[in-house]
């Protein structure tokens, strides 16, 4: 005769294999959903700009480096230091900078971009659709490599009816307000009347 | 709205250059196979400045 365990051991291995099944079946009858999503992608605004650091990093670098670039050479390096090295230029000073852990790097290319990012997925969600990750590429070609892809932005949409998805437009003050406060001091261009002996940064 | 990552190139790749915008999307299935969508039908291509700003 049949014991407990043994019934309740066939009912639960019946009920997994019920699931396993059902969850293929899931799986399989939204295979052929086709979906029509309609797609809107502008650029509003961009700048490009050359930086010097990592491109994430603190106030001190970038300025720091130009400083560096158009001052003359040890002008601000402690007295000790400018002793010891006089047109040591490539020296990292040991004062005045809080970042100091940066070394200056090679200056490369940043681009900041203002998307504007319309987009109905609507479309795609089915009832086996739990949610989805959506993201913006950018895709250029360099010398060094046939196709760089840089992810500029993402977002993750989890219910259908808010599907009309991602996202205000911007009014483009916000791509300013980002660059502008923490790189003021490197965006500068001082007026030529008095650039004779004042720091003059073009990016 | 403003890029959430920096497109930065390791030099000078970026100026002047084409850049293509693309809108991908991964679905996340409650069952099956998580699959990668691209939607290669409305791709914003631009050519960015050759001047620093």
């Amino acid at each position: 005769m049949h014991s407990f365990w043994q019934r309740l051991n066939a009912i639960f291995f019946f009920a997994l294999s019920v699931l396993g099944f059902l969850s293929f079946l899931g799986a399989g009858m939204t295979y052929w959903h086709v979906s029509t999503p309609r797609i809107e992608l502008t650029l509003e605004k961009i700048l490009l700009r050359k930086i010097y650091g990592a491109g994430h990093d603190q106030v001190g670098a970038t300025s720091w480096i130009n400083t560096l670039h158009h001052r003359s050479p040890a002008s601000h390096l402690t007295p000790r230091a400018s002793r010891l090295a006089p047109h040591a230029s490539h020296l990292m000073p040991h004062t005045s900078h809080a970042s100091s852990h940066l070394t200056p790097h090679t200056p490369h290319d940043q681009a900041v971009l203002t998307l504007g990012i319309d987009a109905d997925l609507r479309s795609v969600f089915n009832w086996n659709v739990k949610q989805l990750f959506v993201y913006v590429t950018a895709e250029y070609e360099t010398d060094a490599n046939v196709l760089n892809q840089v992810v500029v932005w993402d977002t993750i949409i989890n219910d259908s009816p808010s599907v009309r998805a991602p996202v205000e437009r911007s009014p483009g003050q916000r791509a300013l307000a980002r660059v502008a406060p923490p790189r003021a001091p490197c965006r500068a261009t001082v007026p030529p009347t008095d650039a004779a002996d004042t720091v003059t940064t073009r990016f | 709205m403003v890029n959430k990552y920096s497109l930065t190139d390791q030099g000078y790749g970026l100026k002047g250059n084409n850049v293509s915008l693309v809108l991908n999307w991964n679905t996340v299935p409650s069952t099956g196979l998580l699959t990668l969508s691209h939607g290669w039908s409305d791709i914003n291509e631009v050519t960015l400045p050759e001047e620093y700003s």
